[in-house]
């Protein structure tokens, strides 16, 4: 006879790891793998919910090794920073597109910025692309183009198509050089980093660099410190991992190079795209070009600093980052020539927004299980199970990955915070289910057009900073 | 009750992990933006030139120390005068200053920096922190740097272990064997009394005209892009020349006096044999072998080492470039202009350097059997 217990189901993801602990100690050594299941609405329903269940349970397994993994590699493992030691080079010329959507209160700051870079200003060009602004954007912008003559070239777009790919389209066609780097209006770029940015592309494969973003209102609130530890763990581990172990550094549409060839090689900008940064990650990758992370390319950005926000901007990075998985998750799977451990991460990383709204499912399927459904498991699969409840709380291994670069940072007493995280994982978990909800059903209603969140700037330096151009640091 | 003491446990568990967060939360200690390098520790002279404006300084205002070292005046002739503690163990912990030139005592150990407004030379055979000249800097045999050395010009003799930055405003001469960790100056040589025939051959870079087209299997031509890409070890025969970027996903191997109008990208190792010439950037995941004589105008980088040969040529006077890898191989009559960083481990030989050419199969592709549009012979 086994030994196995019976139990109503599954209580939820959450509480497996803990009742896993408390049953397994009770159990005895005699292993079974038998599983009987029983639904009062019947066998095709219990068994559905269970193997829906696993198969979901499966799917946060991987993402979780995936992220424990990343987090060892960066402890633990070979770095790689290949581009980090090139100091001499004849740099090639290069125009720095700034994109402004109503940004009168922080482009002077970038503009100041990129006027104090060490890179050789006969070999820069600096472009603002002032897309329809109706605030005073082209004004200050104006103002400082007097004070740098020759060195800013103002591109003011006053119709076409909404969207940040849309104005990166026009303003490319503008573009003499081999080289763009994209900056958001809201960044502070540092001196030394569009050098940093310029030296992957000595390699002829590269065909985009990404740097890394620091926040620089970290201090304001709980959320902007919340998100200073996710964006650590994003770049920090996440994507400097990818870079160690040859997978897919993604380029995030800001702080980053791009070589004008590879992007006509691919298509040029697509601006029909929700998030034009994945979308060229992908197709630079199938059309055999490296995206790298430079981990030493820093630039301070302004963070969300109200949750509402902050909702509106993950919703619209899950809509677009879903619609490029929709485009590109087949055909990369499809590419042969491609190693397959690279194109299992690229779906991955693909994929990492629909996680969210799978997660929720999971805990509905769990709480289904639990009321329709009685299991009897052995206790193998239990401990299993437990594992797998451990990783879907989302993302204990994230929380890992924030912890890790949190030391790798050397920062101290901010990695005491991460146990708020959890505040921040279940806001993002529900905005992006929204989001993924919207997308697939309310958004394909007639006459329903998607519509520009714009991110709300907080910091305020209108045309009085354009007084005093020079090196604007964080904001302490 | 025991629902109340099992209520108040599940809190207190609950809670009890989050107690650190609503202290940092509460009372925020670590809320400064993470910070950011912007004097950028990529200009190899940086230490340098900081340490000598903050000597300026210091002299200037008649400081006693500089940081947590005493600054002493070092003697123009004559002997030094050290304290009994420094003569008796040959050894300074003093930052030593000069206005004019300087020689510096053969005797003496200096773990402090060591200025001179004129020229420096060190005395042979001793460890030096850090050497700065306003004029020229020698550092003598069997020398070894710990931090930092720079001047105008910057001579090192042989057996030298430069363990620092070495940087020189104009040219910096290696004279012999050495290892090395950082070289920068717009002209470096190496073991300039190299073989005269071979230095001979480093002639300055000429290119054949030749047009871009279609290339055949494995290579195969993206004409928006400007690149041939291949996915297979590649063996290019000598004196083929072609124009465009050329990316090989496995090992290449180049014949002699191959002339690239680009960049190449291998993932691989890089072999190419002697006097071949680049127009752009050679970079490697695996190592790469330049045979004696061989010209690139940009930079050279390998994620595992280079092996320069005899008499090659990196970069050119106004186009900087850098040489990086992990471990570096120099042989004599190598000259770089721009940077050479060696991330574990560079060395100087004093003679040519043995070839490190693939020993696994490389698949043999020979253009020449069936010529092609792009590629054009050398005579």
């Amino acid at each position: 006879m086994n030994k196995s217990f019976g139990f109503r189901g599954l209580l939820g993801l959450a509480g497996l790891a803990g009742m896993a602990s408390t049953h397994a100690a009770a159990l005895s050594t005699d292993v079974s793998w038998s599983l009987a299941v029983a639904s009062p609405f019947g066998a095709v329903w219990g068994w559905s919910l269970c193997i829906a269940t696993a198969l979901l349970l499966l799917l946060l397994t991987v993402y979780a090794v995936r992220h424990y993994i990343f987090s060892i590699n960066r402890l633990f493992g070979v770095q790689r920073h290949p581009y980090a030691s090139i100091v001499s080079a004849d740099w090639p010329q290069v125009t720095i597109l700034v994109a402004a959507h109503n940004e009168e209160s922080v482009i002077a700051d970038c503009l100041a910025n990129l006027m104090a870079v060490d890179y050789p200003a006969d070999r820069m060009l600096v472009m603002p692309v002032n897309d329809r602004s109706s605030d005073g954007t082209r004004e200050i912008i104006d103002s400082v183009v007097e004070k740098f003559p020759g060195r800013i070239q103002p591109f003011h777009r006053v119709g076409g198509k909404p969207g940040k790919a849309a104005a990166l389209k026009d303003a490319t066609e503008l573009v003499k050089t081999d080289f763009i780097i994209v900056f958001d209006a809201d960044y502070l770029p540092s001196r030394g980093l569009i050098t940093r940015l310029m030296a992957p592309f000595v390699d002829a494969e590269v065909g985009a660099v990404m740097g890394r973003v620091v926040p620089n209102n970290v201090g304001a609130n709980l959320l902007t410190r919340l998100l200073d530890l996710e964006r650590s763990g994003g770049y920090q581990v996440d994507q400097q991992a990818r870079m160690n172990l040859g997978l897919v550094p993604q380029y995030g549409g800001t702080v980053g190079g791009i070589r004008i060839s590879a992007l006509k090689a691919v298509g040029g900008w697509h601006d029909d795209v929700l998030a034009e940064d994945t979308d060229l990650t992908y197709r630079l990758l199938l059309g055999g070009w490296q995206t790298v992370y430079h981990n030493r390319a820093e630039c301070y950005e302004e963070v969300p600093q109200s949750w509402a926000v902050r909702v509106r901007q993950i919703k619209r990075w899950a809509k677009g980052h879903n619609q490029a998985m929709v485009r590109h998750s087949a055909a990369l799977l499809r590419q042969r020539n491609i190693p397959l451990m690279l194109r299992l991460d690229g779906v991955l990383l693909l994929g990492v927004y629909m996680m969210s709204p799978l997660l929720i499912l999971g805990w509905g399927l769990s709480l289904l299980l639990y009321f329709t459904v009685s299991l009897e498991v052995a206790t193998p699969a239990l401990l299993a199970i437990a594992f797998m409840g451990h990783s879907a709380l989302g993302n204990f291994a994230a929380f890992f990955e924030i912890a890790a670069a949190v030391h790798l940072d050397r920062s101290r007493q901010r990695v005491r915070l991460i146990a708020f995280n959890w505040l921040g994982f279940i806001v993002s978990a529900v905005a992006i289910a929204r989001a993924v909800l919207e997308q697939a059903l309310l958004d394909r209603l007639p006459g329903r057009n998607f519509h520009w969140d714009k991110t709300v700037r907080y910091r305020r330096s209108p045309a009085a900073a354009v007084g005093s151009v020079g090196q604007a640091g964080p904001a302490a | 009750m025991m629902w109340l003491l099992l209520f108040g446990l599940t809190a207190l568990a609950v809670l009890l992990p989050m107690v650190p967060a609503i202290v940092e939360w509460a009372r925020p200690s670590d809320v400064v933006p993470l910070h950011i390098d912007n004097q950028d520790a990529l200009d190899p002279a940086f230490l340098a030139r900081a340490f000598a404006a903050r000597l300026v300084e210091a002299v200037g205002q008649r400081q006693p120390r500089l940081g947590r070292s005493l600054i002493a005046i070092a003697p123009v002739m004559g002997p030094w005068p050290l304290n009994p503690a420094e003569r008796d163990v040959g050894l300074t912990r003093r930052v030593w200053h000069a206005q004019g030139d300087v020689a510096l005592p053969a005797e003496l150990t200096f773990l402090a920096e060591v200025a001179a407004g004129g020229h420096l030379r060190t005395a042979p055979n001793r460890v030096y922190r850090a050497l700065w000249a306003g004029d020229n800097l020698q550092v003598s045999a069997h020398n070894t740097v710990l931090r930092w050395a720079h001047g105008t010009q910057v001579d090192v003799a042989e057996g030298c272990r430069l363990a620092g930055r070495i940087s020189a405003d104009l040219r910096l001469t290696v004279w012999g064997p050495a290892n090395f960790s950082l070289l920068h100056a717009p002209v470096i040589r190496f073991s300039v009394n190299a073989d005269e025939a071979v230095l001979a051959a480093a002639t300055p870079m000429s290119w054949l005209e030749v047009a871009t087209g279609g290339l055949r299997a494995p290579v195969s031509w993206d004409d928006v892009a400007g690149r041939g890409t291949c996915d297979v070890a590649l063996d290019i025969v000598s004196g083929m020349a072609w124009r465009g970027d050329l990316v090989c996903r496995a090992d290449l191997t180049l014949g002699v006096a191959c002339n690239a109008q680009g960049s190449l990208k291998v993932r691989g190792a890089l072999v190419a044999a002697a006097g071949c010439r680049f127009s752009g950037n050679l970079v490697t995941e695996g190592h790469i072998e330049l045979g004696d004589g061989c010209q690139v105008l940009g930079s050279v980088i390998s994620e595992t080492e280079i092996v320069l040969g005899r008499g090659c040529v990196i970069g050119a006077p106004g186009k900087p470039a850098t040489v990086a890898a992990p471990r570096i191989v120099v042989a004599p009559g190598v000259v770089v202009h721009g940077t050479v960083w060696a991330g574990e481990m560079g060395k100087i030989t004093g003679a040519g350097v043995p070839s490190k050419a693939p020993k696994h199969a490389t698949r043999s592709i020979d253009f020449s059997s069936h010529p092609l549009p792009w590629s054009d012979g050398l005579a």
